[in-house]
């Protein structure tokens, strides 16, 4: 599973380590900008200084120092007057150096002595400003000559600033040393807090998220704990339902195959009594077999249906779809059907349309149960007129239709009839027989085959039901 | 006038004796047998001229006892009837036997059907 907790820690201290180091990094960067630029003004400021006091008196020397020799330079009286001048002027200033250069790179001042004489003409910051661009750069210096000793471990910001002479036209270029390293240590000072500050900030942030995301991380566990303990609950429910529903199914398949033995000894041997067999029984005792063979009959038809319905609701029920030739199935049942309708001296009629073909596709045996159980249904609830068999062809369907002169059903006890363990007792009371499984099966089968079965009933003229069967049944497996 | 042997292995009492009256009737000497072993075992001594077999015996499935009986070279030519009271079940084993009957089995089909599979002298 998923590990918040984990995937926070890891990710929230990558992403705050980032967040302290940038915001670090953009303020050195931002803070340094603006030393420079504030250095920069500083500079071409004190340079405006030296132009407007100093230049107009040294410019005179200058023109003429080109012709000087380097020692002579630094020997000469002006340059220590300008040294003298300058170190007043910058006085409580935190310039460490200042240099001056004729417009020919030399250099015909510095307060580092040595340096006068020297020539710049290839200094980059010395050509920019020569052709009026300030050039400045912030440097770092482990020894530096200032104005009266060495000084050490420095930040120095230089600056190469254009001298203008009173025509606006550049005479020379002016160099200022400023000695910043208090601003940069400042400077460096503020970053270090704003990164602590933040780091602060971040952990007491991270911590306050630690312990929400660790509360959120238990409850999502708990919850998926929950969620699969639920799940395993309902499988096993599941199961259970599935075991119950199958031990039922196979219990009432059992109960219906164990009723069936001794229902065979019953019936046989009443069969054998009214065979005379056993020596010829007299008319009462003919009667009394008789009953024995109805009422096993009755009994018999209830346990078929039972298993039938068994079937259906285990879900296993597989249509064995092979060819069937209609005519010839209804010749082999109808025997049956006839021999019960005269018996309770109903008219019996049977007819096969011209236009149903001579071969069908269908399950036999359901098939056959379904005719059986409307017929039989037909016959047990007529008692006078006749009861009608027909196998139609419409269109792409087929189908039976079983008329019946009974009682009919109510218009009130159509919409139920269909249900399993539906009796209608309404049109005859005290005559209903049956378990009023029939109808359903028939109903079940019809749609498994992928018909229907619909009803038309008027009270006390009669009913009539019909199958329809696609022609092309529904091949769920087919066998030869 | 000579009876034909028949065996009739079925594991309830009264349906067996039922069926044993049916055969009688149509001229055949049943031997019943409560259990496949049994009437697998008589067969090492007689032949007989028509069987009829319940799918749900005690001991072996009847499909076992089935097996056994057609493996059985001296038997091709014996009439098997197989009984049983599931109809899927009958539908299965249909072109496996000579006939299959479904419970319960009426008295006078059985003494038809008997006598019809009866050897012609």
């Amino acid at each position: 599973m998923f590990r918040l907790q984990r995937y926070f820690t890891i990710t929230s201290l990558i992403a705050f380590i980032l967040i302290a180091a940038l915001l670090g990094y953009f303020y050195r960067v931002l803070a340094f900008s603006d030393l420079i630029a504030a250095s920069e003004s500083k500079n071409v400021a004190l340079t405006q200084t030296f132009s407007n006091f100093l230049w107009p008196q040294f410019a005179p020397f200058v023109s003429e120092a080109g012709a000087m020799g380097q020692a002579a330079l630094q020997n000469h009286p002006r340059t220590q007057t300008l040294y003298d001048e300058i170190q007043a002027q910058l006085a409580g200033l935190s310039v460490v150096k200042v240099k001056v250069y004729d417009m020919n790179g030399l250099t015909v001042f510095s307060t580092e002595r040595a340096q006068i004489g020297e020539n710049k003409l290839d200094n980059a910051g010395y050509l920019s400003a020569r052709s009026g661009a300030v050039a400045s750069e912030l440097t770092f210096r482990d020894t530096f000559s200032a104005f009266e000793q060495t000084i050490e471990d420095r930040n120095v910001f230089s600056s190469y600033v254009p001298i203008y002479g009173p025509t606006g036209e550049i005479e020379g270029v002016f160099e200022v040393y400023d000695d910043v390293t208090p601003l940069v240590q400042q400077l460096e000072q503020t970053q270090r807090d704003i990164i602590l500050g933040v780091v602060i900030i971040l952990a007491g942030l991270y911590f306050v998220l630690f312990f929400i995301v660790r509360r959120a991380d238990g409850i999502i566990r708990q919850q998926y704990n929950d969620l699969r303990q639920s799940e395993s609950d309902l499988r096993q429910a599941r199961d259970e339902a599935l075991a119950a529903s199958q031990f039922k199914s196979k219990l009432l398949a059992n109960v219906s195959h164990d009723m069936r033995t001794p229902l065979n000894a019953i019936m046989g041997y009443a069969e054998i009594l009214e065979e005379g067999v056993y020596g010829q029984i007299t008319p009462q005792q003919k009667k009394a077999t008789d009953e024995i063979l109805r009422s096993a009959g009755v009994l018999l038809e209830f346990i078929s249906n039972l298993l039938d319905r068994a079937q259906l609701e285990s879900g296993k029920l597989k249509l064995h779809i092979r060819p069937i030739a209609p005519r010839e199935f209804v010749a082999e049942i109808q025997p049956q059907f006839e021999i019960l309708a005269t018996a309770k001296g109903l008219s019996w009629h049977c007819k096969v349309a011209e236009d149903v073909p001579q071969q069908l596709l269908g399950d036999r045996y359901w098939l056959r149960q379904i005719v059986f159980n409307l017929v039989s249904n037909a016959i047990k609830f007529t008692d006078e007129g006749g009861v009608w068999l027909l196998v139609f062809r419409r269109q792409d369907q087929w189908g039976f239709q079983v008329t019946d002169t009974g009682p009919g059903i109510s218009p009130g006890s159509q919409a139920r009839i269909f249900n399993a363990f539906e009796r209608v007792s309404d049109g005859h009371v005290g005559s209903a027989k049956g378990v009023g499984l029939g109808l359903s099966i028939v109903k079940e089968l019809a749609l498994l085959m992928g018909g229907d079965v619909t009803m038309e009933s008027t009270t006390d003229q009669g009913s009539s039901f019909t199958v329809t069967l696609p022609l092309q049944p529904i091949l769920e497996e087919v066998e030869k | 006038m000579n009876k034909f042997p028949a065996f009739i292995i079925e594991d309830d009492q009264s349906v067996a004796n039922l069926y044993s009256e049916a055969l009688r009737l149509a001229e055949y000497e049943p031997e019943l047998f409560a259990h496949g072993r049994d009437a697998l075992q008589r067969l090492q001594e007689i032949t007989p001229a028509l069987i009829l077999l319940d799918l749900h015996l005690p001991d072996l499935s009847g499909e076992d006892v089935l097996t056994q009986l057609q493996a059985d070279a001296k038997l091709a030519h014996t009439p098997v009837f197989l009984l049983t009271a599931d109809h899927l079940f009958a539908e299965q084993l249909r072109h496996k036997a000579d006939l299959v009957l479904l419970k319960p089995v009426s008295f006078s089909q059985l003494k038809e059907m008997a006598a019809r599979f009866r050897p012609q002298p």
